[in-house]
C-alpha cells in the first residue's frame, strides 16, 4: 500500500477517477439531451408565438386587404415592431400581390425579402436555427383575402441556448465537482475500512503478531518465491508447555500477560524479516529464513527454547514458560506448505512427548510413527467398540496381615496383527485424542463387573482400583456416569478406588475435587498417584478427599539401600493425615521388608504379585479363604 | 368573388381612367362585408341594396346582384315608396331625390347602410359613409353616430379604414 502511494495513484484514486469519468459522459449526455430538447421546444414556441402574430396581423388587416388599403396595412404591420423575434413580414394578397412590408432595420438584402409564402413550405423544414416561417391567411366571411407571411428569427433562441448550456455547463461541473469530492471521500473510508478489516482479519488482537490465516498465507507466498530460489527456509513450532496450568492457576489475565511477554522474546530472538506468528491459544509459528546449512534450523529453534525457558515477571507472579519446539526445514524435510506444516507439528509432538522444554528436529522417521500413532489411534477406538481389549489386575497386598486387599486394574491390548501393545504405547496415544474417555468407561465398567463377581464370593472384601485420566475428569457428568457403573455392576461404592495423578487434579481444580467430593460421599475411594513426582502440595492432602497415596516407583527402586528418608517422610506425613500409604514397584524382598518395617500399609509389585487375568485372581482368593490364617508377608 | 373586386381595386390602382362606378359598387359590395343589420324576425336571406332607378351606379350594382355577402344573397333594386322602404338594408345616395329618402319619416330610423357617393349632388344630409375621391384614390369617411342611431354596427376594421370617423 505504502509502495503504491509513493509510486503511482492508488487502485482506489484510479477507480474514484474512471467512476468520475463516466459521471461526466453520462452528464454530457444528459446535457445535450436537454439542450437538444430545450432547443426544439423553444423553436416550436417561437413557431407558435410567430402564429399568434401571423394571426392576429390576417384578422386586423382584413379590411386593408378588401379596400386595398395599404397605410393601414403598413400601420398593422408595423406594429410587429414591438415583437422582438420578428424579423420581417409582409400581406400577400389572394393573387400574390405584396400588399405590404414590414422589415426589422438592419436586415441584408436577401433577408427582406424573405418573408414570401414561397418560403414557408420549403424553409421551415430547414435545421433547428434556421428562421422560423410561418403564414396565416387572411379571411372574411369564409372567404380567403391573402395570407400573412411572418418570418421570426432563431437568434434568440440561439442566446437562450447559449445560456442554458453555460448553466448545464456549470451545474455539471459543481456536481461532478460534488461528486469527486464524496467519492474520493468515500473510497478514502472504504479503503481505510478495508485497510482495517484486513488488519483484524490478519492478526492477533492480544499480540499484534499476525494470526493463522496470515501465516499461512505467507507461508505460501514466502515457499513460492522460495520455490525457484533453492533458499531454505525452517518452519519452528513454538508450544507453550502447562500453559492451561497458567491460565487456570493465575487467571486469564495472566495468561494473555505471559503471552504478550512470549511474543515480544519471539519477536527479539528472530531477524526482523523473520515471521513470527501466533497461529492458536499457546502456539506460535515462527518462518526463518536459512542462509547457508540446515542445522541452522535446529540452532534456531533451540535458541527459542531456551529464551523462553526463563522467568517472566508478570503483575502478580513471576511465572517460567518453558516450550516445545518443533522444526521443519525446507525444502529438505518437505516439499510443499502442507507437508512443511505437518512435519513441523511432528517434531513438535516429538519434543512434547521427549519430555517437555526440548527443541526438536523432524526426521523422515517421526513420520513413521505419527503414522503409527494415527493407525493405533483408529485401531484402537475399534478394538473398544469391539471389546477387543482385555483387562489384568495386579494384587494389593497388606503389610500387616499378608492378605491381598484389592487390585490394581490394568488394560492390555492384543493387537491382531501387532500383538500385545504395551500400554505405555497405547495410552498416550488415547490420552493424545478424546478416545481416553471411552477406554476408561470401558475399564471402569469391565473392572467394576470383574469386582463384583469377585466380591459376590461369602467372605470377600476386595476393592478394584482403577486409573482415571484428566480428561475423564473434565467431563461433566463424569462422577454420575461413575455411580451408574457402580449400580450396573451391583459392585459396592466402597470397593471402587479411583486412582489420580496429581497434576491432573492439578490440571482440573475446580472441576476435580468436585467431582471427587461427589464421589467420596457416593463411598467410593480415592487414592493419589505417583506422590512425590510433581508439586506434592501438602495442602492438596488437607483439602483432598484421599484414602490412599501410592509412592512412585521410583522412589520405591532405590530400597532399601538408598531413599529412605523420603519414603520415611512420606509415610509419616501420609498417616498424620490418616491416609494409607502404598508402595508400588516392589520388586524384591529386602524392599518388602524395609517397607513393612517403616510403617507402609500396602504394597504391589512383580514380588507379591504380577498382574494377571480374572481367573488367576479368583483363583487366588479361593486359595486365601482355604488358608484362612495366612502368613503375613514378611 | 371578391378577387372580382379586388381586381377591380388593382386595374383602378393601375390605370386612372377607371370606371368610378364599378370601383364604388365594389367599396359597397365590401362595404356589407363588415356591416351587422340588427336580426329580422323573417331572417330574410337577401340583401337589399336600394338605388336610384336611372342612377348610372345602378348599373355597376346590378353586376353584384345575386352575390353571396356573409350567407346572404345581394340584390339590387330601385329605391321603393313608402313602407316598402323597410326592405332596404342599403341605400346609394347619389342625388337630391335619394338624399330626400333618408330625411323623410320612413327611412329617416330605418336600419339601413346610407352610401352617399363621391359624385353625388345630393346636398346636405346625414350619411353613414361618405365615398369621395382623394388624388386617384377611393376614400371614406364614416358617421358612426349615424350607424348607432340606425341600429346597425360597423366593424372596428372598417372604422380604421375610414378617413373620419365621426
Amino acid at each position: 500500500m505504502k509502495r503504491n502511494e509513493n509510486h503511482g495513484p492508488s487502485p482506489m484514486k484510479e477507480m474514484a477517477r474512471v467512476k468520475l469519468a463516466g459521471f461526466g459522459v453520462a452528464l454530457l449526455i444528459s446535457g445535450f439531451v436537454l439542450l437538444a430538447y430545450q432547443a426544439f421546444s423553444l423553436r416550436s414556441a417561437l413557431t407558435a408565438d410567430a402564429t399568434v402574430q401571423a394571426d392576429m396581423v390576417a384578422e386586423n388587416v382584413s379590411a386593408s386587404v378588401l379596400f386595398d388599403d395599404v397605410r393601414t396595412a403598413q400601420e398593422t404591420l408595423h406594429s410587429l415592431r414591438n415583437v422582438p423575434y420578428i424579423e420581417s413580414a409582409a400581406i400577400y394578397t389572394s393573387v400574390g400581390r405584396r400588399l405590404a412590408a414590414y422589415e426589422r432595420p438592419g436586415l441584408s438584402n436577401q433577408e427582406r425579402f424573405e418573408a414570401n409564402p414561397a418560403n414557408v413550405e420549403t424553409r421551415n423544414r430547414r435545421l433547428l436555427f434556421d428562421d422560423v416561417f410561418v403564414t396565416s391567411s387572411i379571411k372574411q366571411n369564409g372567404k380567403t383575402l391573402g395570407s400573412v407571411v411572418v418570418v421570426a428569427t432563431t437568434t434568440q433562441i440561439a442566446a437562450e441556448l447559449l445560456h442554458f448550456a453555460v448553466f448545464i455547463v456549470a451545474a455539471s461541473l459543481c456536481a461532478l465537482w460534488i461528486a469527486f469530492v464524496i467519492t474520493s471521500r468515500m473510497s478514502a473510508r472504504i479503503a481505510q475500512a478495508e485497510k482495517k478489516l484486513e488488519y483484524l482479519a490478519s492478526t492477533d488482537p492480544l499480540t499484534g503478531l499476525p494470526n493463522r490465516r496470515a501465516f499461512y498465507d505467507a507461508l505460501t507466498e514466502r515457499l513460492q518465491r522460495e520455490g525457484q530460489g533453492c533458499a531454505r527456509a525452517a518452519l519452528i513450532l513454538v508450544d507453550l508447555d502447562d500453559f492451561k496450568n497458567v491460565n487456570d492457576t493465575l487467571g486469564h489475565g495472566a495468561g494473555d500477560e505471559l503471552l504478550k511477554h512470549v511474543a515480544a522474546e519471539l519477536r527479539q530472538s528472530v531477524r526482523v524479516s523473520d515471521l513470527v506468528s501466533r497461529i492458536g491459544g499457546d502456539e506460535f509459528a515462527v518462518l526463518v529464513a536459512i542462509a547457508k546449512e540446515k542445522a541452522e534450523g535446529i540452532r534456531t529453534a533451540e535458541r527459542i527454547a531456551s529464551a523462553l525457558a526463563r522467568p517472566f515477571d508478570l503483575p502478580r507472579a513471576s511465572i517460567v514458560a518453558s516450550a516445545s519446539v518443533g522444526v521443519s526445514v525446507y525444502p529438505d524435510d518437505a516439499a510443499d506448505v502442507a507437508a512443511l506444516v505437518s512435519s513441523a507439528d511432528i517434531a513438535l509432538y516429538a519434543a512434547k512427548s521427549t519430555g517437555k522444554n526440548a527443541a526438536v528436529e523432524f526426521h523422515a522417521s517421526m513420520t513413521v510413527e505419527a503414522r503409527r500413532r494415527a493407525r493405533l489411534e483408529t485401531e484402537l477406538r475399534k478394538a473398544i467398540d469391539e471389546d477387543a481389549l482385555s483387562l489384568v489386575y495386579q494384587p494389593q497386598f497388606s503389610c500387616r496381615t499378608g492378605r491381598i486387599l484389592g487390585v490394581e486394574a490394568l488394560a492390555r491390548w492384543v493387537h491382531p496383527v501387532d500383538g500385545e501393545i504395551s500400554p505405555i504405547e497405547f495410552v498416550p496415544v488415547a490420552e493424545d485424542s478424546e478416545l481416553i474417555v471411552a477406554l476408561g468407561q470401558w475399564v471402569l465398567r469391565r473392572a467394576c463387573r470383574d469386582a463384583a463377581r469377585w466380591n459376590a464370593q461369602p467372605g470377600v472384601a476386595l476393592h478394584v482400583a482403577v486409573n482415571v485420566s484428566a480428561r475423564q475428569l473434565r467431563q461433566a457428568e463424569y462422577s454420575e456416569d461413575v455411580i451408574a457403573v457402580l449400580a450396573d455392576s451391583g459392585l459396592s461404592p466402597h470397593l471402587l478406588e479411583l486412582e489420580l495423578t496429581e497434576s491432573q487434579l492439578m490440571a482440573n481444580m475446580t472441576a476435580g475435587i468436585e467431582a471427587m467430593r461427589q464421589l467420596r460421599e457416593a463411598g467410593v475411594r480415592l487414592s493419589l498417584d505417583d506422590f512425590g513426582t510433581g508439586y506434592s502440595s501438602l495442602s492438596y492432602l488437607q483439602s483432598f478427599p484421599v484414602n490412599n497415596l501410592k509412592i512412585d516407583r521410583a522412589f520405591v527402586k532405590p530400597l532399601p539401600q538408598a531413599g529412605q528418608p523420603i519414603v520415611t517422610a512420606i509415610i509419616s506425613m501420609a498417616h498424620s493425615f490418616g491416609i494409607a500409604v502404598v508402595a508400588e514397584g516392589v520388586e524384591d524382598a529386602a524392599q518388602l521388608a524395609w517397607l513393612a518395617d517403616a510403617g507402609c500399609d500396602i504394597v504391589q509389585g512383580y514380588l507379591t504379585g504380577r498382574p494377571m487375568p480374572f481367573e488367576r485372581i479368583t483363583d487366588l482368593l479361593r486359595n486365601e479363604s482355604e488358608y484362612e490364617d495366612s502368613e503375613p508377608l514378611v | 368573388m371578391w378577387a372580382l373586386a379586388a381586381s377591380a381595386c388593382a386595374e383602378m390602382r393601375a390605370h386612372a381612367q377607371v370606371d368610378l362606378y364599378s370601383l364604388e359598387a365594389a367599396y359597397i359590395y365590401n362595404f356589407t362585408e363588415f356591416t351587422e343589420w340588427p336580426a329580422t324576425p323573417a331572417g330574410s336571406a337577401t340583401l337589399t341594396v336600394c338605388v336610384g332607378a336611372h342612377s348610372p351606379l345602378g348599373a355597376a350594382l346590378a353586376k353584384l346582384d345575386g352575390r353571396a355577402v356573409s350567407a346572404k344573397t345581394l340584390s339590387v333594386k330601385p329605391i321603393p315608396d313608402g313602407a316598402a322602404l323597410a326592405a332596404c338594408n342599403v341605400l346609394i345616395v347619389d342625388d337630391a331625390a335619394s338624399n330626400a329618402v333618408t330625411k323623410a319619416a320612413p327611412g329617416r330610423d330605418l336600419p339601413m347602410l346610407v352610401v352617399r357617393t363621391a359624385d353625388a349632388d345630393a346636398g346636405e344630409g346625414r350619411y353613414i359613409v361618405t365615398l369621395f375621391r382623394e388624388g386617384d384614390r377611393l376614400r371614406f369617411d364614416i358617421d358612426n353616430t349615424e350607424a348607432v342611431h340606425r341600429h346597425l354596427g360597423l366593424s372596428s376594421k372598417l372604422l380604421r379604414l375610414a378617413r373620419n370617423v365621426t
